[in-house]
């Protein structure tokens, strides 16, 4: 055999056929590393951007943040929300109350 | 008036753990191979393997999956390359400590009839011819390749086996094109010699 004539491809399925012959010792080392590996899987930190048209776009934020901004600002909404309406509740009570002519001494007190 | 601007969901393909487990168990029987060409021991090429899959999933499991054939090769080149440093140290401490130590000959305690194969005789198991001929090529052209030096079997495993660029390989290995050329010319001649001694063509 000439050296000249010796193509390196030709190993190439050979060494595939080496590879599929591993003994089944081996591959389960290799699929419980593989396992391993899987469960350490580093998780996308910046996976996705929300872009609008144009030059504008928002930077990423991880859902989870989302999620907790809307919550926070649920509950601040509520709380305003439910200051008002105690508000325009004690309100009401004076109008009634002026009314009925029941207005209590408090009220003349100011 | 507001006018609400359309958004637009741009999504980045990175690998997801089903892709990265496609690539791990599509990959991880050449990278157990490279290693134990490299270093001779399946226990070791297994460790290496482990070590290298670990690393990419921890690091760069959030990659993009086009970018993890290069990036676990040259992980795995740099844990092989890791391990023969270790073993350079130990070997080290090995010379020194064994000319302490009593000398123990473990040739001497097989019994080469245990080994020894005798053609004439008819008991011995029937073995297919064409099994024993794929099986007997695949022994000697890993032969041909374990006694390449590293660098050589480095290059020329990632050219022709994981089907590498030259730029790619160079990446992986940390040197020029030229040197991967030079690496790769060296391996094929140097096995083309090996096999041809065996009367072996491809």
């Amino acid at each position: 055999m000439n050296n000249d004539q010796f193509k390196p491809e030709s190993i190439r399925p050979i060494l595939d056929r080496a590879a599929l012959r591993l003994e089944q010792p081996i591959l389960d080392r290799l699929h419980a590393a593989r396992t391993e590996a899987l469960d350490r899987q580093k998780v996308a930190s910046r996976a996705h951007a929300w872009s609008l048209p144009g030059n504008f776009s928002l930077p990423f934020v991880h859902p989870n943040r989302w999620a907790m901004a809307t919550l926070a600002l649920f509950l601040i909404g509520g709380a305003v929300y439910w200051e008002q309406l105690s508000d325009e509740h004690q309100q009401a009570e004076i109008d009634i109350a002026i009314l009925t002519d029941e207005l209590p001494v408090d009220v003349y007190l100011d | 008036m507001l006018v609400c601007a359309p958004t637009v969901f741009r999504s980045f393909k990175l690998a997801t753990r089903s892709e990265l487990s496609g690539f791990l168990a599509e990959t991880e029987r050449r990278a157990y191979k490279q290693a134990l060409f490299a270093v001779h021991d399946e226990h070791l090429a297994l460790d290496i393997v482990q070590d290298a899959m670990l690393k990419l999933a921890e690091k760069y499991g959030d990659k993009p999956l086009d970018e993890l054939p290069m990036l676990f090769q040259r992980i795995l080149q740099n844990t092989i390359r890791d391990f023969y440093r270790r073993q350079k140290v130990r070997s080290i401490w090995t010379t020194l400590f064994s000319a302490l130590l009593p000398h123990h000959d473990e040739e001497n305690d097989s019994d080469p009839l245990e080994i020894l194969h005798n053609d004439d005789n008819p008991n011995q198991p029937e073995r297919p011819d064409g099994a024993l001929e794929q099986t007997e090529l695949i022994r000697h052209i890993e032969e041909a390749l374990k006694n390449l030096p590293e660098r050589q079997r480095q290059a020329f495993l990632l050219r022709y086996w994981e089907e590498m660029d030259t730029a790619e390989t160079a990446a992986i290995m940390g040197c020029s094109e030229g040197s991967v050329k030079t690496h790769c010319s060296r391996a094929t001649s140097a096995l083309a010699t090996a096999l041809k001694a065996k009367g072996i063509e491809l």
